[in-house]
């Protein structure tokens, strides 16, 4: 019965999408998903290949209505597809694309449902692995090289949708020479909440969860996030009991990614923001949230045999992230995981100069949860900067972070770490230079409370 | 239960495309910004192609995630305190990690150092040189090697390469063998793996670089590299049966991931370029490999092919540099080895190699130098268009031909006087011995040593074998040997 709807759904499909192909002349015959063409094994004078190719030709071919675009609206113009059937076990399926100019190729993963699921059904429109200009790695290379891998579990078969950009270049140019490798998996057991659905786990509150990590797998339901790819991937759902913003962060040497996604399904929602590791510690993103709306929590790792993360959930009024956290970055300005503006792609911190109005008035003034101090910059802003406010025997008494300090006069605020009293105080400011280290912003704002 | 078929599968994919795809606000979820990741530095540093005021910086990272990045820094000192340029540097899976970036705004003729840092570590302080401003007219000190067997020996010759004085280093190709093999009586080290597909060259190319003579010479000279069979498979040309397209893509991409050089934008697999030194000395890079013609095609044979052939001519005609240099991969000379005609090289491509050298003859082309590989030879070679009338005296050589020896793939090993009686052209032969060579090139002369390794011992030494002194305008050389000719 689900194939005879199916097949009827898709006569329907394919006689709405003939104009629009037929507009083109002599499209490739794998031009439409339902026509994907598969690899091929090959032959080599000096070994056996473990690899298997594929050559598409985007000269002619049409772009395909109604899909996603993965890598923004300028990618995937003309697209052909592929095919890699399921595998008996698990595998990691890798396709990497070479053409012979350095023109953006687009690559992406479609993992299919299980072929034996009784509800059947594919997945055309969630593309769970995406490669190409946007995804902020390989392919933005000085001499970029495309890759999209995923882990599948047994039994999924992999669609893979291959594009160009702009107007078609001679024959020779709009060839891609494509690579697939599955590197089977053959001891593999499904891991607690490897998918995102009503029976994912919930995200515990009021302790850390620990989140096991090993054979995490990619499946359809799992929406891509370009700037932050992993081979594998584990959810936990989260119902916020009120509207406060949720303070997430995952530690664990082995967890790749972090991502938030909001709605009923991640696939069929948004994702909030997304962190890359960039060294040790706790990756974080401060998420906004709404009272009973599901936030769907997702940990990425990149080895198999991962250990398990720890997962913490916190109120957090009045809090910011910058950055991903301590050990993630945030590759995209802003959002919940406080990625860096682009102007702080080359900051000139050397340059910055900071003064103020002199602390003064009873500690009382300042004993607030929010420490309202003004500060004058000039030169330059201040990077990913950190605001300490110390006192009386060099103690902390109120701190902030913020992805940004921008030039000019404003009034910051500190939070507060400890109760004030009579004495000295000074505010000092640091944030990163052109090299990624931390250094002091000259200059500084001081006084005595009386 | 009856599974669905893959028609109904990618049929009904086709619908549900279609009808329910509700376009998300993935925009918001891009970013072309590197960010610096993990990963540590395993694979050394490198840099190439330098011009007078931009440099190419490589090196890699060992690390297993999907998306990483590295910054680069780049000092006037070694200490890296007076830092010219920094930049964050994107890699992946998609370019096996490599990092690559292209730097300008340097000033011509200068030493640099640079660095690469993530949060795990930093890599090794590399060194590297701008080239001379065009209009200078200062010596230059190049060095070049080819054919480097992983299993056949160390690569103690770059160990020395690398302590020299060089204004730049030129590999000549066979950087990598694509076979694999057991172990033969002689062989030092173990290589097995058959290169034949991406991740199997890229292999190759990261057991090459495990070498800590190749690791040091790369960091301390910049490079030029052209490319030859073995980087895709044995005497491979695309005149031949061509490999299957992935093979030869992923020979070719595999050396561009690891090679600190520039590909060109439009044809990432184009080799041939000219390369303006100084006043002294031009380079042309030739490829010998992917355009020959004429096999089963039904056109005429050629080596280089029509547009590189018509490219090369008017390059030499229209150079103004002393020493015109043509930095190449087979042997240009007749019978180069004394065994009669070698069909992969020149030999098979008289008419090309007629032209080229009649060319250069009737316009009075003077001071061309070939830099010759793949021979696995020592030798130097008088050539002309016509090699009978060369051999017997009643012309003059129109050119110079050194062919640098190997770094330690085995060559012919056969008497310098037998090859001279069979091919009276050929100056110098040495089948014997592995290494490199090295030359000075002024106005006034070209000076040319071949130095030879002990291949046995990764601590081996290094021992001059012989020196050529081409004076300028002569096409010709003045021999010293340093050790027994055989």
């Amino acid at each position: 019965m689900a194939a005879r709807f199916a097949l009827m759904a898709a006569v329907a499909a394919l006689a709405l999408l003939a104009p629009v192909a037929a507009a083109r002349a002599a499209p490739p015959s794998n031009d439409l998903p339902g026509a994907a063409a598969g690899f091929t094994p090959y032959t080599a004078a000096n070994g056996a290949p473990f690899e298997q190719q594929a050559l598409a030709d985007l000269g002619e071919a049409t772009p395909d209505p109604g899909l996603l675009r993965c890598l923004g609206d300028e990618s995937f113009q003309r697209t052909v597809w592929f095919f890699v059937p399921a595998s008996p076990v698990a595998a990691e399926v890798t396709v990497d694309a070479s053409g012979r100019t350095l023109d953006p190729i687009d690559l992406a993963l479609f993992v299919q449902p299980e072929v034996t699921s009784v509800s059947g059904g594919v997945n055309h429109t969630v593309p769970n692995a995406c490669a190409g200009l946007g995804d902020g790695g390989a392919s933005e290379a000085v001499e970029p090289g495309n890759a999209a891998s995923v882990r599948v579990p047994p039994n999924h078969p992999v669609f893979v949708q291959v594009g160009h950009r702009g107007a078609a270049g001679p024959p020779e140019d709009e060839r891609v020479v494509l690579s697939l490798r599955v590197a089977p998996i053959p001891t593999f057991t499904p891991v607690l909440g490897d998918r995102a659905e009503p029976l994912t786990p919930v995200a515990r509150a009021k302790r850390p969860t620990e989140v096991p990590l090993a054979n995490a797998t990619v499946t359809g339901e799992d929406a891509a996030t370009p700037p932050c790819p992993s081979l594998g991937t584990v959810w936990r759902r989260l119902i916020p009991g009120n509207a406060v913003p949720r303070r997430i962060s995952v530690s664990g040497g082995d967890v790749s990614t972090l991502a938030v996604f909001t709605g009923d399904t991640p696939a069929g929602g948004r994702a909030l923001d997304c962190v890359i590791r960039d060294a040790r510690g706790r990756m974080e993103m401060i998420v906004p949230a709404r009272k009973e709306r599901t936030l769907w929590i997702r940990v990425g790792t990149d080895d198999l045999l991962a250990g398990p993360a720890t997962l913490r959930v916190a109120e957090a009024r009045d809090q910011r992230v910058v950055d991903g956290g301590p050990g993630g970055a945030d590759p995209t300005p802003g959002g919940p995981g406080g990625g860096l503006p682009a102007a702080c792609d080359t900051p000139k911190i050397e340059r910055a100069r900071v003064a103020g109005p002199r602390l003064s008035g009873p500690p009382a003034r300042y004993n607030v949860p929010r420490v309202p101090i003004v500060v004058n910059l000039r030169g330059a802003r201040v990077c990913d900067a950190e605001l300490r406010l110390l006192g009386p025997r060099g103690l902390l008494y109120a701190k902030a972070i913020m992805p940004q300090l921008k030039k000019g006069r404003r009034t910051v605020r500190l939070d507060r770490r400890r109760g004030f009293a009579r004495g000295r105080y000074r505010l000092e400011i640091t944030g990163i230079d052109r090299l990624g280290e931390r250094v002091k912003v000259r200059g500084n704002v001081q006084g005595r409370l009386r | 239960m009856r599974q669905p078929t893959r028609r109904e599968l990618v049929v009904a994919g086709a619908a549900g495309a279609f009808t329910a795809a509700v376009p998300p606000a993935y925009g918001s979820l891009l970013s072309r910004r590197p960010k610096v990741g993990p990963g540590r530095f395993r694979d050394g540093v490198a840099s190439g192609d330098p011009t007078p005021t931009a440099v190419t910086f490589w090196s890699r990272l060992r690390t297993d995630r999907l998306r990483s990045g590295a910054r680069l820094i780049v000092a006037r000192d070694e200490d890296m305190r007076r830092v010219v340029a920094t930049a964050v540097v994107p890699t992946g899976r998609g370019v096996d990690h490599t990092l690559k970036a292209r730097v300008g705004g340097l000033k011509p003729g200068r030493e640099y150092f640079y660095v690469w840092e993530t949060r795990a570590g930093s890599s090794p302080v590399g060194r590297t040189r701008t080239r001379l401003p065009k209009d200078s007219a200062e010596p230059l000190r190049i060095a070049f090697s080819s054919c480097q067997q992983y299993q056949a020996g160390f690569f103690t010759p770059h160990t020395h390469a690398a302590a020299e004085e060089l204004d730049l280093y030129l590999f000549l190709g066979d950087y990598i063998y694509e076979k694999g093999r057991s172990p033969l009586p002689g062989d030092v080290r173990t290589d097995r793996t058959d290169a034949v597909d991406l991740g199997s060259y890229r292999l190759k190319y990261a057991l090459a670089r495990a070498d800590a003579g190749l690791q040091e010479l790369h960091r301390l000279h910049p490079a030029l590299h052209v490319l030859d069979d073995h980087e895709v498979e044995n005497n491979y040309s695309d005149n031949l049966p061509p490999p299957q397209p992935l093979q030869r893509t992923a020979g070719y991409r595999a050396a561009s991931e690891w090679i600190p050089r520039v590909v060109n934008k439009r044809d990432r697999y184009r080799i041939y370029r000219r390369v303006p030194l100084n006043a002294n000395a031009e380079l042309f890079l030739i490829d010998t490999r992917q355009y020959r013609q004429g096999s089963a095609d039904g056109r005429p044979r050629s080596m280089l092919g029509p547009t590189q052939m018509a490219w090369l001519l008017a390059a030499l005609k229209s150079s103004r540099a002393r020493w015109k240099i043509i930095v190449q991969q087979m042997p240009i000379a007749a019978a180069p080895t004394g065994q009669g005609a070698r069909t992969d090289a020149w030999d098979g491509f008289p008419e090309d190699r007629g032209l080229l050298l009649g060319e250069i003859e009737r316009n009075g082309i003077a001071d061309v130098v070939f830099l010759t590989g793949d021979a696995h030879v020592f030798a130097c070679n008088s050539v002309a268009s016509n090699f009978e009338a060369l051999g017997d005296g009643t012309a003059r050589p129109s050119a110079v031909e050194y062919v640098g020896g190997s770094v330690t793939s085995p060559g012919l090993v056969k008497p310098e006087n037998d090859v001279r009686v069979e091919s009276p052209w050929v100056r110098q032969y040495n089948g014997s011995f592995h290494g490199y060579a090295i030359f000075t090139a002024d106005p006034a002369n070209l000076v040319m040593e071949y130095r030879y390794s002990d291949i046995s011992n990764p601590a081996g030494g290094t021992s001059l074998l012989e020196r050529f002194t081409q004076p300028s305008g002569a096409n010709d050389v003045i021999r010293q040997s340093f050790a027994p000719v055989v």
